[in-house]
């Protein structure tokens, strides 16, 4: 099975072991691994992943797949030739290659293939400029994500929540007032968001997120898959082709009712191109008197009539 | 400013837009289909009696545009048509009870018809199913709209279909009448509004045939 496997075998001079570890050392080597995790995470289903720490330096292994691990391996090539557009891929992989840089740490970093020879990704970012983003024309761009977390707090006159992954990393994520009353009852667990991104292409700036929905979990890998090839596709016909692929297979594995719900709540957003939110409302025509989807429906009806006639002016 | 064209000479390149498309077929008759313009290419969307055929022009159609379709919902009507293409199965006849395709371009409709339509009532259920309202007030067509004399009695028999249960979805819009609702974008259009339309655009279409063929 094809593997990336990342280790630290000094720090400060001296030769590291898991059985003893400085707290630089393993703040170092817990940042590694919380990066790699979410580069891997980012990109194929988490029920896909498999992590191993073991000791001999220390080491974290991650196995998948062969076809997603030549995903994860394509991406973090194509972000260290400098040519990702994906911000979740460059913005952890340059965690990675801070590490890696670090004077007087050593790192080792491989691509290790069956019946072939490893890829050395160490010397490979070690060697490369700072790992950054691809910029697009635009300033920045809307995407839907997942993003789960430990929902803890909620408050505010324009309210929102935060998502608190340790070490100073927090998301904050706006919300309406009915939203929140509705989010509330999740307080105190760890919740799956679809969240609408506003991702800015200058690094220094925060990606912006608004809450779309709370995910049950059954329901989380589908979505994410079909965000993922959503998000990378940027012809419209063939975003539009995705939707309505995706609708119809889950359609045949009895979750169609419930995608359609969460697909509705998640485009009613002005800032989405009008056949967006007017393919989601062809696909739920049919339904647009069932209990579940007439309120969501018409909300997202709204948006998009207000949106037409904005651009007949 | 007569807003007619011949599809594939006199078509502004410059736009996104659908329109409706009408096509005289020698020793057949008229003909209905879409006319679809994305990125600068001329698509023909439309049920041949036997068969949904979407591709790039190759008739010589005449088409108006309509203003029903915003220029940006384009891309969403294409993704819309391709899915029917997928999966809808029509048989001919002249029949339209103001059915739609849903979302799986299964026929959606209450009667007990199946997929019994014409070009035309193709056309018509592909736009049912893309706006919120009804497209035409379709009972303002009845079965007097048919004129062939005895072609409901006939065609039940041939299909062993129930008469009383079809005979109220019996009607017939021409496929000059299907081009002549392209002239109005507040739905459901009335029969009264087309014929306002229809011997202006048959005078149109004429005259461009007649310049064509000199």
């Amino acid at each position: 099975m094809n593997q990336l496997e990342i280790a630290l075998k000094e720090a400060n001079g001296e030769s590291v072991s898991l059985k003893l570890m400085t707290p630089d050392a393993l703040e170092s080597f817990m940042l590694v691994m919380s990066s790699l995790k979410a580069i891997a995470e980012s990109l194929t289903i988490k029920d896909n992943l498999n992590f191993s720490i073991s000791e001999g330096s220390a080491q974290c292994v991650l196995e998948a797949p062969q076809d997603s691990m030549e995903i994860i391996y394509e991406e973090l090539d194509i972000a260290i030739k400098g040519e990702s557009e994906d911000k979740d891929v460059t913005s952890n992989l340059r965690s990675i290659q801070d590490q890696i840089k670090r004077e007087n740490y050593k790192y080792r970093f491989l691509y290790k293939r069956s019946n072939k020879p490893p890829i050395d990704l160490y010397s490979a970012l070690f060697n490369s400029k700072r790992i950054t983003v691809k910029r697009k024309r635009n300033q920045y761009e809307y995407k839907l994500k997942i993003k789960s977390g430990f929902f803890n707090q909620l408050g505010g006159n324009t309210p929102n929540y935060h998502f608190d992954y340790g070490g100073g990393e927090k998301i904050t994520i706006g919300c309406t007032v009915n939203q929140a009353k509705k989010i509330n009852q999740y307080i105190y667990s760890n919740i799956q968001a679809l969240l609408l991104c506003k991702e800015w292409y200058a690094e220094d700036k925060k990606d912006e997120y608004t809450h779309k929905a709370v995910l049950d979990e059954e329901y989380v890998n589908h979505i994410k898959t079909y965000l993922n090839s959503y998000n990378k596709e940027n012809e419209l016909l063939r975003k539009l082709r995705l939707t309505h692929e995706f609708i119809d297979k889950m359609f045949n594995e009895n979750k169609g009712h419930k995608i359609l719900f969460y697909l509705l709540l998640a485009f009613n957003d002005k800032h989405f191109h009008l056949s967006e939110l007017k393919t989601l409302l062809v696909i739920s025509k049919s339904f647009r008197e069932e209990d579940d989807i007439e309120k969501v429906r018409k909300a997202l009806l709204e948006t998009y009539e207000e949106k037409k006639n904005k651009l007949k002016k | 400013m007569f807003e007619i064209v011949q599809s594939q000479l006199e078509s502004d390149i410059n736009r996104d837009f659908v329109a409706l498309g009408y096509l005289l077929i020698e020793d057949v008759g008229p003909h209905s289909a879409f006319i679809i313009q994305y990125q600068g290419i001329l698509y023909e969307f439309h049920y041949e009696g036997s068969m949904i055929d979407f591709s790039e022009i190759w008739n010589d159609y005449f088409h108006k545009v309509t203003y029903s379709v915003h220029p940006e919902e384009v891309p969403a009507f294409m993704a819309m048509c391709e899915q029917i293409q997928k999966k809808a199965n029509p048989r001919y006849g002249y029949f339209y009870s103001g059915e739609s395709y849903d979302r799986n371009g299964d026929h959606f409709g209450s009667k007990d018809l199946g997929e019994r339509m014409t070009c035309v009532g193709f056309c018509l259920n592909v736009l049912k199913g893309f706006f919120e309202e009804d497209y035409l007030e379709y009972t303002d067509w009845d079965e007097e709209t048919h004129n062939d004399v005895g072609y409901l009695e006939s065609y039940c028999e041939k299909h062993n279909l129930d008469i009383t249960k079809v005979k109220a979805s019996h009607r017939r819009i021409t496929p000059i009448e299907f081009i002549s609702s392209g002239f109005f974008a507040n739905l459901p259009i009335r029969k009264i509004q087309i014929e306002s339309k229809v011997q202006e655009v048959e005078e149109t279409i004429e005259r461009k045939v007649q310049s064509q063929m000199n």
